[in-house]
């Protein structure tokens, strides 16, 4: 059984995540993100703490819309909260309904249960019978929550079905105008998406092409998108270096400029956008530079690598849009005043100003000693502790 | 280094500060890792005498362990590695780890295995031999790649979504 610590959803669905799409309805904000089958997720913070949970909400139609549920939207921007508790369980009187869509489209099922006292109440056989059903449909394996008993259930929290209101219809038409088809989903973004959207291209060669490559050099911008495929930096150097000979300047051009000036490129690549495929978002070529804070020099240690890891993280979180901004090896207080001197190798803040910490292990550091620290600054952060992570030197 | 997927059994508990406890735990972790058929070959550990933060041979710590602890050293964090003798970073490149936490909340026992390494194991055994060292009261275990780090996920300080190749095979509660 759940212990109603920490997130509800223990959704992993974020795996999946291709693209994004950030929404502000009604002055509040909130990012969506696509998964690979068509699914829509986003998460809800709960409360003020560090608690939050992910849920399905929608999904891309055939014209490649988001579609947000009603239902879902109503509940989680208007209610959502009111029904769970600060540790993310359910509050005694609330409702449980629980519905699943059919071919991503229709919902084609809605049910409703009163939870009695507590989420144990809930009895394992409700469960089992959607479980069975969802399975026959062949949509056990897209769902969330497992939460109670162990069973892949999604879910949803409402106090009453009539409550699903008007804010809902606004969202979708919100969301309506978003082009998924090139990835370029930023609402913000949206103006530039189609202008740029042969740049939105997994195939590194084809993103240097058509950027008019000259000299033989490979500019620093064509590095970003080379590494946030996924693809092995490795690979990514042959294609480039197949497209255009010299590969080596562009990586001496990115480790000597440290995101600054990148010389006659940075006119060529002015206001252009690229698709980052990594952090799903539409970014200025300057704007995410000017996320990144630098230390006077860079962090050394005994383990090679070490100071490449953290740049190679910091590039790519500069460039997601809920990113506001990174530092490598800077306190903690330059993230939020009144927190601890500590130098993580990169923290990040974000735009709803929960802050990430990355330490990039030593060659004998014990992890449990990276640990404790990374914990000692959370506490420090107190509300605005996020997640923290360790990075390997690849 | 490769990523590779681990497989971790982790008990959650009470664990006792008691100094023969801490002894007991360190023995039977390195048989039990030399039981696998790898060599248990570096220790962490944490304490109110051991401030390093590093891991260190275990030829050389054990002794400087063993008399601490005669002495009512204080520990909060013991772990064994078996690591490959030419590892780049002790955090990701182990074979096997097995580390007993003592911590104000979500006091735990972990034990990671490469995924090899699990398939031989009899779990069973390995999960009641190791709740001999923690008064269990729940426990899990789970898959994970190396990078994401088991430990992390172990020690509760994210939120699950933050890991994205988790997938919890089995979980109990007592």
């Amino acid at each position: 059984m759940y212990n109603g610590v920490d997130d509800p959803d223990k959704s992993i669905r974020y795996s999946k995540v291709n693209k994004s799409a950030t929404l502000e309805v009604n002055g509040i904000s909130q990012t969506y993100y696509i998964n690979d089958d068509g699914t829509v997720e986003t998460r809800y913070y709960i409360g003020e703490g560090r608690s939050w949970y992910a849920d399905e909400v929608g999904f891309v139609n055939s014209d490649n819309k988001i579609m947000i549920d009603n239902l879902t939207f109503s509940q989680h921007f208007n209610y959502g909260h009111q029904f769970f508790n600060d540790y993310g369980a359910l509050k005694p009187d609330a409702k449980f309904e629980y519905n699943y869509v059919n071919n991503l489209l229709n919902v084609v099922n809605r049910k409703e249960i009163d939870v009695m006292s507590n989420l144990g109440n809930i009895t394992k056989e409700d469960y089992a019978i959607i479980a069975q059903e969802m399975k026959r449909l062949g949509y056990d394996d897209c769902l969330s929550g497992e939460i109670m008993v162990g069973l892949n259930i999604k879910f949803y929290i409402a106090p009453e079905i009539s409550g699903i209101v008007t804010t809902g219809e606004l969202i979708q038409e919100s969301v309506a105008s978003i082009d998924t088809t090139t990835a370029l989903t930023s609402v913000t973004g949206l103006r530039s998406a189609k202008m740029n959207a042969r740049y939105a291209n997994n195939d590194a060669s084809v993103i240097a092409r058509n950027r008019s490559i000259r000299n033989g050099n490979m500019p620093f911008d064509v590095i970003a998108p080379i590494k946030t495929t996924g693809m092995k930096l490795k690979t990514g150097f042959k294609n480039v270096k197949n497209a255009f000979g010299n590969v080596t300047y562009g990586m001496k051009n990115m480790l000597s400029n440290n995101f600054g000036s990148v010389g006659p490129q940075k006119k060529l690549f002015k206001k252009r956008y690229f698709n980052n495929v990594s952090s799903n978002t539409v970014v200025d070529n300057k704007a995410w530079k000017e996320k990144v804070v630098l230390p006077s020099k860079p962090h050394t240690n005994k383990t090679p690598g070490h100071w490449f890891a953290s740049l190679r993280k910091a590039v790519g979180q500069a460039k997601d849009s809920v990113v506001e901004k990174v530092f490598l090896n800077k306190s903690l207080s330059k993230a939020k005043p009144g927190a601890n001197r500590n130098r993580p190798d990169v923290t990040v803040k974000k735009i709803n100003g929960m802050i990430d910490q990355y330490e990039v292990p030593s060659k004998t550091d014990d992890i449990n000693k990276l640990i404790e620290r990374m914990e000692m600054n959370q506490e420090s952060l107190g509300d605005s502790a996020g997640d923290i992570y360790i990075l390997p030197i690849k | 280094m490769p990523e590779i997927t681990t497989k971790s059994i982790v008990l959650y508990g009470n664990i006792s500060q008691d100094a023969n406890l801490w002894l007991n735990w360190y023995e039977y972790a390195v048989r039990q890792i030399n039981e696998t058929g790898f060599t248990s070959n570096y220790l962490g550990i944490i304490g109110n005498k051991f401030n390093s933060g590093k891991v260190q041979k275990l030829s050389r710590a054990e002794k400087k362990l063993k008399a601490e602890l005669a002495q009512g050293c204080e520990i909060s964090s013991l772990s064994i590695y078996s690591l490959p003798e030419d590892f780049k970073q002790a955090a990701f490149d182990y074979n096997i780890y097995f580390s007993r936490n003592l911590k104000f909340k979500n006091s735990h026992i972990i034990l990671t295995f490469a995924n090899e390494a699990f398939l031989k194991l009899d779990i069973q055994y390995i999960i009641d031999e190791a709740q001999k060292h923690i008064e269990m009261k729940s426990g899990q275990i789970f898959e994970l790649s190396n990078f994401e780090n088991p430990q992390i996920y172990a020690s509760r300080v994210n939120s699950v979504s933050a890991f994205k190749t988790l997938k919890i095979i089995e979980e109990w509660s007592k």
